[in-house]
């Protein structure tokens, strides 16, 4: 069962074509539904094109040191996802693989090798990390769909999973193309909910730092116009529109016709639009819109 | 004893002229938006807090912050220092 801000049943999962459920409350996509999936994609980067975004494709793996640097360690702790690997010693080798889980389907790993990477928490981080040192010849729009990785408390189907996948539309070079991308960008998504007649509006948001009070970055949140998210049905966001000032081009050195550098993105979480369609269109399949339906008007 | 609110206008000024040096002094005034013209950054906002509280001998909680609280000068003055 899907359940709205109420807690009333809004949809049956079971319900929807091609849709499935793990044991570990990841949705799976087949059928009809991985065809709105696709189709809802398609129309980010149909609004990326809009922006002469340049389609590019990142490894889901994001260096540690190269976070470090963003204090990601600092704000999200309690997010973070690991790649970890086992000590390729064969005592090491042959004592996990002689005991690999314990009744509660939990790994039992013995010694790990160092960890210098990631999972990716976010799809845009590799952008910036690509740029690094470098002087950009103009302004420059980038999108990527990655499948991105976040420790939950609570896990469920499309709403809240650990793995889920985000498309990003990035802007990065002067200050005012940046801030001029994402006023646009705000528009083509407001006007995209009013003509779906879609119960998603823009509100200002914070990320859910650790240690929030102490946290200038958290501070800064609460006091400019940063984050905006999509926040559907009064209580999922389904996207966001983020301004990071020059944070981004400081960290990583970047600049822009040898002036300080600017950024923004607009981040989508796949599964939850479809959440969002499913809630409103239903999961009769003839009643979904179709690509060519999206991208009107 | 707090810095009175012309005197705290004016240290307020100047800390924002040291971190943003290019500012364009024509157009800056108190009403600028020092936030959203990107005057600071999240790097000096802690350090523009502890100035606030510093002139206006005061704690700030960062949990009761509002939206644009730290607009301006002008904002900053009329939340924090009058």
């Amino acid at each position: 069962m899907a359940s709205d801000s109420d807690g009333d049943t809004i949809f049956n999962l079971n319900e929807v074509d091609g849709l499935q459920v793990t044991q570990d409350k990841q949705a799976v996509l087949g059928g009809a539904v991985l065809g709105l999936a696709q189709d809802i994609d398609r129309l980010f980067a149909h609004w990326a094109q809009q922006f002469g975004a340049e389609e590019r494709q990142f490894s889901p793996l994001v260096s540690a040191a190269q976070l470090n640097k963003l204090e990601y360690f600092k704000s999200f702790p309690h997010q973070v996802m690991f790649p970890v690997s086992l000590l390729p010693d064969d005592d090491n080798l042959n004592a996990f693989a002689d005991d690999p889980i314990s009744s509660d389907d939990a790994l039992r790993l013995t010694e790990t090798s160092p960890v210098h990477q990631c999972l990716a928490p976010a799809a845009c981080f590799p952008v910036y990390m690509s740029m690094s040192g470098q002087d950009l010849p103009g302004t420059c729009f980038v999108t990527l769909r990655s499948t991105c990785f976040r420790k939950e408390e609570s896990l469920t189907p499309l709403e809240r999973q650990t793995a889920f996948t985000m498309r990003e539309v990035v802007c990065v070079g002067a200050q005012g193309d940046v801030q001029e991308y994402l006023e646009q960008f705000k528009q083509i998504v407001v006007g995209f909910f009013e003509r779906l007649s879609l119960p998603v509006v823009l509100e200002r948001a914070t990320d859910p730092f650790f240690n929030a009070p102490t946290n200038r970055k958290y501070i800064m949140q609460k006091v400019a116009p940063l984050k905006h998210e999509m926040v559907y049905d009064g209580h999922l966001a389904i996207g966001s529109i983020n301004f990071h000032q020059s944070s981004f081009g400081e960290t990583f050195d970047i600049s822009c016709q040898g002036s300080e550098v600017f950024s923004g993105c607009v981040a989508f979480g796949i599964e939850r639009w479809l959440f969002a369609f499913l809630g409103h269109f239903g999961t009769d399949t003839d009643s979904w819109p179709g690509f060519e339906d999206l991208v009107a008007g | 004893m707090p810095a009175n609110n012309s005197d705290a206008r004016q240290v307020l000024r100047e800390w924002i002229r040291s971190k943003a040096p290019s500012v364009d002094e024509a157009t800056f005034t108190d009403q600028t938006k020092i936030i959203e013209e990107g005057l600071i950054t999240s790097v000096d906002v802690l350090e523009l807090f502890l100035l606030i509280e510093e002139l206006g001998e005061i704690e700030i909680d960062a949990t009761e912050l509002e939206p644009d609280m730290l607009e301006s000068i002008d904002r900053i003055c009329q939340t924090f220092l009058e």
